[in-house]
């Protein structure tokens, strides 16, 4: 398709094999082999050791994993059903509303993420809403960050979708 | 004379998959040759193996008796237009067009006078500054065409370019590719096509190519009425292919069909097993049945617009297809009758 | 997801004006939600930036504005965010290109690895680097990563996904037969790339760089975890004030700005996207 000789091919791999390897596969090794590391004096690890595993999985880091699951699968699935209903509304809703939903919804994505925090620190540390300190802060932080990626995928689907689909329905009953 | 094209035991395998199984062929100066045959049959693979796109597994490819086969296909001076045209979206008609010009460094000036040449050749002049997009199949058609020729190729290379057209737009289509044949008349070209009717229209030499191979090459006029294979018998005019027994061999050899004796002629190797006739639909008379008839029952009637079309049941059980002016009843009883010297091949070549 | 439309669909045909309006209906709660947790606290962040010690007024404003601890750290951001989308372009047009056109087996393995990365927190990536480059890592190099050229090529590992799907795609689109046919005419490779390719896929990698930029913009992780002498960005500078000094109003200041200069990115990259091939957020 661009190169046609098998020498000039080879070249190029041999290139894309070195950057690869340096700078995308090094780094995910040496995290692969430092969680099986028992000790790191010298240039490599030593000491294969299933040991971390263990450790992550009980204690106090296995309540710390525990915890990111619980609140990735919270706000995963509550980012996906506002953002769901959000999409399906924006559809039906005209145009010119449609246009500042979208920017609104997409919003969270162009502000730093340290910056909602900061924001919701001080707008949630005081009446009438405070709730600083517990577990729905990080709740609410979450689901903001990824409303934005769940609205824009179902946008995107609901603009694949066939209209023809929704005409072929039969009518709601009664 | 040193032929224009040559392929010399060329195969293309893609992994397990033969594409192109030890092609020999060659092609003069300024002749025009088909490779005609089914989807799978190779035709595009040997084009794209003599364009370069892909590199032969084994054999050879030369051009003007040059051996091509570990060249670049930038280096091989070739004119190429595909099926889709392959139009640069995102540039002009004339930007397309002094594609290849200024790939090969021509100079500016020369680039705008042959770029407007060739355009005003295909008929395209006054589209110069238009986008891809905006043209109709057939425009774009004329485009590529113009582009391929700008670089004033030894060798055309045409893959099904035809086949995105609608019928009456192939028919002028056709008309133009025959009036630039003549306007350039040494350039060599190579059309791959699955349609004989484009076969026969446009090329001196027909190559009819199946399942990887090439099954035989001859001019149009030997192919069409001594096909000296089943499959071009019948892939080329759509021949009927009856069994009969050989009662004799020889030239003319003797065959029997039902309760009648013909004369038919053998046009290849026949072989050790049965044989079979190749008749074209034209040429079968279906008439009240007779004595001098075989007996057939019509199956089915379809108006063609210049005449019926009639599947015909003889009494062995062998279907016919017939060509008449005159229409009969489905289920009625007629009698055909088969002309001597029919082409005689052997089943399964 | 088959109820919603049916349901549109038929009041659609009967009225389409009460359809547009039982749109917005079902648009208020979604809107309410933002409006209350997200707006809201952006308010309240615009309120604390205009609080002085005299009430309100500009005087933090003027402050911070004119330190030259805030002239550093947007000056720092901007040039390292900079350097991380130059470099995400390069590498990931590089390695797309490899992967659409001179293809080798197992490069769509290489490329979904490559999205891996993108399944991380970004200072895990920062981790890997201390192992390698850190000064009882593989390549201790001495101060190499430490500094901003350490934070620069985490970045780089980091966002290059960002651009390479985006370009993985639009290659993927380019059909095979135009980059023959335009070798065909007598083009080499880099004419072929250069005049065939890389037009048509410009779009897309505009728009992916753009998205890169603003999320480099605003990377805090790997710039935290680092924490690299001297360097010093607007996300580092906000946490710095807010969270360690407690020092809000400041804090806010900077991160006003910082929004600022991210809805200014933020809309050059809707409006790039737009023109390009759908949203790059969804592909990301």
């Amino acid at each position: 398709m661009l190169l046609w000789t098998r020498r000039s091919k080879v070249l190029l791999w041999l290139v894309f094999g070195v950057v690869f390897a340096v700078v995308v596969a090094a780094p995910l090794v040496m995290i692969v082999l430092a969680s099986f590391a028992g000790h790191w004096t010298g240039v490599l690890p030593g000491g294969p050791t299933f040991g971390h595993y263990a450790d992550a999985l009980s204690g106090e880091t296995f309540a710390s994993l525990s915890v990111s699951i619980q609140t990735g699968v919270l706000a995963g699935t509550a980012a996906v059903l506002l953002g769901t209903w959000a999409a399906l509304a924006a559809e039906t809703a005209p145009r010119r509303v449609r246009h500042v939903a979208d920017t609104l919804f997409h919003l969270p994505i162009a502000v730093p993420s340290v910056v909602l925090g900061l924001a919701l620190l001080v707008a949630f540390s005081r009446p009438p809403l405070a709730f600083n300190g517990t577990r729905w802060i990080v709740l609410l932080g979450h689901l903001l960050i990824l409303l934005p990626f769940a609205y824009s995928t179902v946008t995107a689907a609901l603009a694949r979708v066939d209209p023809q689909l929704a005409q072929a329905a039969p009518p709601p009953r009664g | 004379m040193t032929p224009a094209v040559e392929f010399r035991g060329v195969s293309v395998h893609f992994g397990r998959t033969r594409a192109l199984e030890s092609l020999d062929l060659t092609v003069a100066r300024g002749e025009t040759l088909a490779l005609l045959g089914p989807s799978g049959s190779g035709k595009s693979t040997a084009l794209k193996a003599l364009a370069g796109f892909v590199r032969p597994n084994a054999g050879r490819v030369f051009l003007d008796g040059e051996d091509v086969t570990d060249l670049p296909p930038h280096r091989r001076g070739l004119g190429v237009v595909v099926q889709s045209y392959a139009l640069f979206p995102h540039m002009r008609v004339d930007a397309n067009v002094a594609f290849g010009l200024k790939a090969r460094r021509v100079p500016r000036a020369e680039v705008a006078s042959r770029v407007a040449e060739v355009l005003d050749l295909v008929g395209m002049g006054a589209y110069a500054r238009r986008f891809p997009r905006e043209l109709s199949g057939g425009q774009q058609q004329r485009v590529a065409l113009a582009r391929a020729l700008a670089i004033r190729p030894g060798v055309l290379l045409l893959d099904e370019p035809l086949s995105a057209l609608d019928a009456a737009l192939r028919e002028d289509m056709i008309a133009e590719l025959l009036r630039l044949r003549a306007e350039l008349p040494d350039t060599t070209l190579v059309y791959v096509t699955h349609d004989q009717g484009e076969a026969l229209a446009l090329a001196d030499r027909i190559a009819v190519m199946r399942d990887a191979r090439l099954v035989e090459a001859g001019s149009c006029e030997q192919l069409y009425r001594r096909p000296a294979s089943e499959f071009t018998a019948s892939f080329l005019g759509a021949a009927n292919l009856i069994p009969v027994d050989l009662v004799s061999e020889g030239t003319p050899a003797t065959v029997r069909l039902g309760e009648r004796v013909l004369t038919a002629e053998p046009t290849g190797a026949l072989g050790p097993g049965p044989v079979a006739l190749g008749v074209r639909p034209h040429r079968v008379g279906v008439g009240a049945p007779g004595a001098d008839t075989l007996p057939a029952l019509v199956r089915a009637v379809q108006w063609r617009g210049t005449g019926y079309r009639l599947d015909l049941e003889l009494a062995g059980g062998a279907t016919i297809r017939a060509e008449v002016s005159e229409t009969f009843a489905v289920g009625a009883a007629v009698g055909v009758s088969i002309p001597d010297g029919c082409p005689l091949v052997g089943v399964g070549t | 997801m088959s109820v919603a439309p049916a349901v549109v669909s038929e009041k659609q045909r009967s009225n389409p004006v009460s359809h547009s309006r039982r749109g917005l209906v079902w648009l208020l709660p979604p809107l309410v939600v933002v409006a209350v947790f997200f707006g809201y606290p952006l308010v309240l962040v615009a309120g604390q930036s205009l609080t002085t010690d005299t009430g309100f007024g500009l005087g933090v404003w003027a402050e911070v504005l004119g330190s030259a601890e805030f002239r550093d750290a947007a000056g720092q951001t901007v040039l390292l965010a900079l350097g991380a989308t130059a470099g995400c372009v390069l590498l990931g047009t590089f390695l797309a290109l490899v992967i659409a056109f001179v293809p080798f087996p197992g490069a769509r393995t290489l490329s979904r690895l490559v999205d891996t990365v993108l399944a991380f927190p970004s200072f895990l990536i920062a981790l890997a680097f201390t192992f390698l480059y850190g000064s009882a890592g593989v390549f201790g190099a001495g101060g190499f990563l430490y500094s901003p050229w350490g934070v620069l090529l985490a970045e780089i590992t980091f966002y290059t996904p960002f651009v390479m799907r985006p370009a993985l795609a639009a290659f993927g689109q380019v059909p095979g037969v135009h980059l023959d046919v335009a070798a065909s005419l007598g083009a080499r490779p880099w004419r072929v790339l250069g005049r065939v390719v890389l037009p048509a896929a410009l779009p897309s990698l505009a728009s992916g760089a753009c998205l890169t930029l603003l999320l480099a913009l605003n990377e805090f992780g790997i710039v935290l975890f680092l924490g690299a002498k001297g360097v010093t960005t607007l996300p580092m500078l906000v946490y710095g004030k807010g969270i360690v000094t407690f020092d809000f109003p400041a804090a806010s200041v900077v991160a006003l700005v910082d929004v600022a200069i991210s809805l200014l990115l933020y809309g050059s990259y809707r409006v790039l996207a737009g023109r390009g091939r759908g949203a790059a957020v969804d592909a990301a």
